[in-house]
């Protein structure tokens, strides 16, 4: 697996896929048992220099619950070389936490939102985010993308993102990858993804039951048949395919793009067949 | 120097405990200083009376308080779970190995702050100590009490503490729960002693009382119970044998460079300890009773010949023959309860 410097990665999976596990490792977290995690050629575990580089923002809560804000940011510049007071308060205009209330007095969205500003205030050069919109209102939502994306965009920042919001991730990743059991089982370009995972609403002129046929075809996921209409999921879209559909009898084929949200669903469903 | 210390853990750390810093200074200034303004106040009052005065009143005034040790332990104890609760329980410990702290940073720094904390209780009471032995030099026989006391004192019982915490540290690096681990690290130190007892007991009772060896099994007592090293010895000494004025109690530490040198190498060895095993430590597996999972027959097996010894002593002191049956009962029902004390205080997440 290779992250590009200065992109947006996206990982999706189902609750307990290994999306956590696996960004625990990259941030050093856990010592990887097997391979390696190497940033700029640098294995990652128990390198400060590294570190000093990026971001990391958990699914949970892992601050100091006794802490007050501002003692967590003075923690936070302490820690940080790079750490930047006046982005700290310019963001903090935007996401507006109260630095001297206690973190066990914040909410959820608010707690998270601290995480996201402690952390964009370091100015990183990798940024692993792990659920960063969950408990966040629409708003701070659309607002908190918008400022990674922005961050990409001017400081070549490399981010490293996991959600279940498929639509946040297909909005802003340039690749994407699926995890299902520990294990990457896709991983593509957000573009070759939309390229190559297609639906494809096909009517045969025989009525003959031609699945068999259909599931021989390399790539095809599934396929549903609702009256004369077949809906073909496949993950590797061609115009030979859709040739090999008219040899096969097809009187009419209609191409339909997928959302992020239908090609993972579909995915998972596949590999579920398949275990 | 810079190296070790790292100013944003040392930072975060001592947030954590400066309560626990202001409860030890609370706590020494109570049995220490408290300690010599009694004796002092009842020598007032002895004077008023027309009683014996006690000329050593500085020197049994230190040495003096019983539960002082106990009280300090908790303390102690007190401390370490106060630096790892947050951590352990909690998300908190991955985020701290997210940011750019080595392991051997992260441990260094939580001892490093908890040895602050104690020294720095021991100076503010050595300090007050000072300032009233100064204040009170005219009532003082500085020949009986000496201010010598003090520093004995100061050294003694610092490095004793610092000691205990150390391997309060390592329990806490090779275990998982912070609260258990502490608890735990505070009764292993007994250990030793308590083999010795059952063992002397076991001697005295197959071989007879033979004075020699009673006396072989009381000096190992004194050396392999760290927490009798700072207890101060009394001595009734009458000087003049016509005269009861002339009987005095004098508190004193037996074999005090020894006992420093040695609190001084066992502190260096459990920080060792802490350091390798916290560095080999993986997060993921934070929550379990025993950390490493090769060290989980070590712990069944202590605690089930402990059990064993200890129901041995406790019901078997009539005859070898009981002693024999209730060990090995207790053995058997020790090694379960060890087995499952390592599934209830592991948390399942």
């Amino acid at each position: 697996m290779h992250v590009n410097k200065g992109s947006i990665f996206g990982i999706i999976g189902e609750n307990g896929a290994g999306k956590t596990t696996l960004i625990k490792c990259l941030t050093g977290i856990y010592r990887v048992n097997e391979g390696s995690i190497l940033i700029n050629g640098e294995d990652v575990f128990d390198n400060n220099k590294l570190k000093q580089k990026i971001g990391y923002v958990p699914d949970e809560n892992q601050y100091f619950s006794s802490f007050r804000v501002k003692e967590l940011l003075k923690f936070y510049k302490k820690t940080y070389n790079d750490f930047s007071q006046e982005r700290f308060d310019e963001l903090n205009k935007k996401f507006k936490i109260p630095v001297n209330r206690r973190v066990r007095e914040l909410s959820k969205g608010m707690k998270m939102r601290t995480s996201i500003l402690l952390n964009l205030s370091l100015k990183p050069d990798i940024l692993i985010l792990d659920e960063p919109t969950s408990g966040l209102d629409p708003v701070i939502k659309k607002e908190i993308m918008s400022i990674i994306v922005d961050e990409v965009a001017s400081r070549d920042v490399t981010v490293f993102i996991s959600s279940h919001h498929l639509d946040h991730i297909e909005r802003i990743c340039d690749n994407v990858a699926i995890i299902k059991n520990g294990e990457i089982k896709l991983m593509s370009s957000m573009e070759d993804a939309k390229n190559s995972i297609k639906k494809l609403q096909v009517v045969f002129k025989d009525t003959i039951d031609i699945n068999k046929e259909l599931y021989s075809l390399d790539g095809v996921i599934k396929i549903e048949t609702i009256g004369r209409v077949n809906y073909i999921i496949t993950k590797d879209y061609t115009k030979k395919l859709e040739k090999k559909f008219y040899d096969m009898g097809a009187d009419f084929i209609e191409v339909v793009d997928m959302s992020l949200e239908d090609m993972f669903i579909y995915f998972v469903e596949e590999e579920d067949k398949n275990e | 120097m810079n190296k070790i210390v790292n100013k944003a853990l040392f930072y975060k750390e001592w947030i954590n405990i400066k309560w626990i810093t202001l409860l030890t200074i609370v706590m020494l200034s109570l049995y220490k200083v408290y300690g010599v303004i009694s004796a002092l106040n009842q020598n007032k009052i002895s004077e008023q009376q027309g009683n014996i005065l006690i000329d050593r009143w500085f020197n049994n005034g230190l040495g003096g308080g019983e539960s002082y040790y106990f009280v300090m332990v908790f303390v102690v104890i007190l401390l370490a779970i106060i630096l790892f609760v947050g951590e352990k329980a909690s998300e908190t410990q991955a985020f701290i190995a997210s940011m750019p702290f080595t392991r051997k940073e992260i441990i260094l720094n939580k001892w490093l702050v908890g040895v602050l904390s104690l020294l720095m209780s021991f100076v503010v009471t050595y300090i007050f100590l000072s300032i009233f032995y100064a204040a009170n030099i005219n009532d003082l026989n500085t020949t009986l009490n000496p201010y010598t006391d003090i520093i004995k004192w100061f050294f003694i019982d610092t490095f004793q503490y610092i000691c205990i915490f150390t391997f309060i540290i390592l329990a806490q690096a090779v275990m998982g729960n912070s609260i258990v681990s502490s608890i735990v690290g505070g009764i292993i130190l007994l250990v030793p002693l308590f083999i010795t007892i059952v063992v002397q007991n076991l001697t005295v009772r197959y071989f007879g009382y033979i004075e020699q060896i009673y006396m072989v099994y009381n000096k190992i007592y004194g050396w392999v119970n760290i927490y009798s090293y700072n207890l101060t010895h009394k001595e009734w000494v009458n000087i003049d044998s016509n005269s009861a004025k002339e009987i005095y109690m004098t508190m004193y530490y037996s074999n005090y460079k020894l006992k420093l040198l040695m609190l001084f190498i066992l502190t260096c060895l459990f920080l060792y300890l802490a350091c390798v095993s916290y560095k080999k430590r993986d997060l993921e597996y934070n929550l379990r009773l025993i950390v490493f999972k090769n060290l989980e027959p070590v712990f069944i097996w202590g605690f089930t010949i402990c059990s064993g010894l200890l129901a041995g002593s406790i019901f078997g002191n009539d005859s070898l023959r009981v002693f024999g049956i209730c060990s090995i009962i207790f053995t058997i029902i020790g090694y379960f309860i060890s087995k499952l004390l390592l599934k209830v205080l592991s948390s399942g997440k």
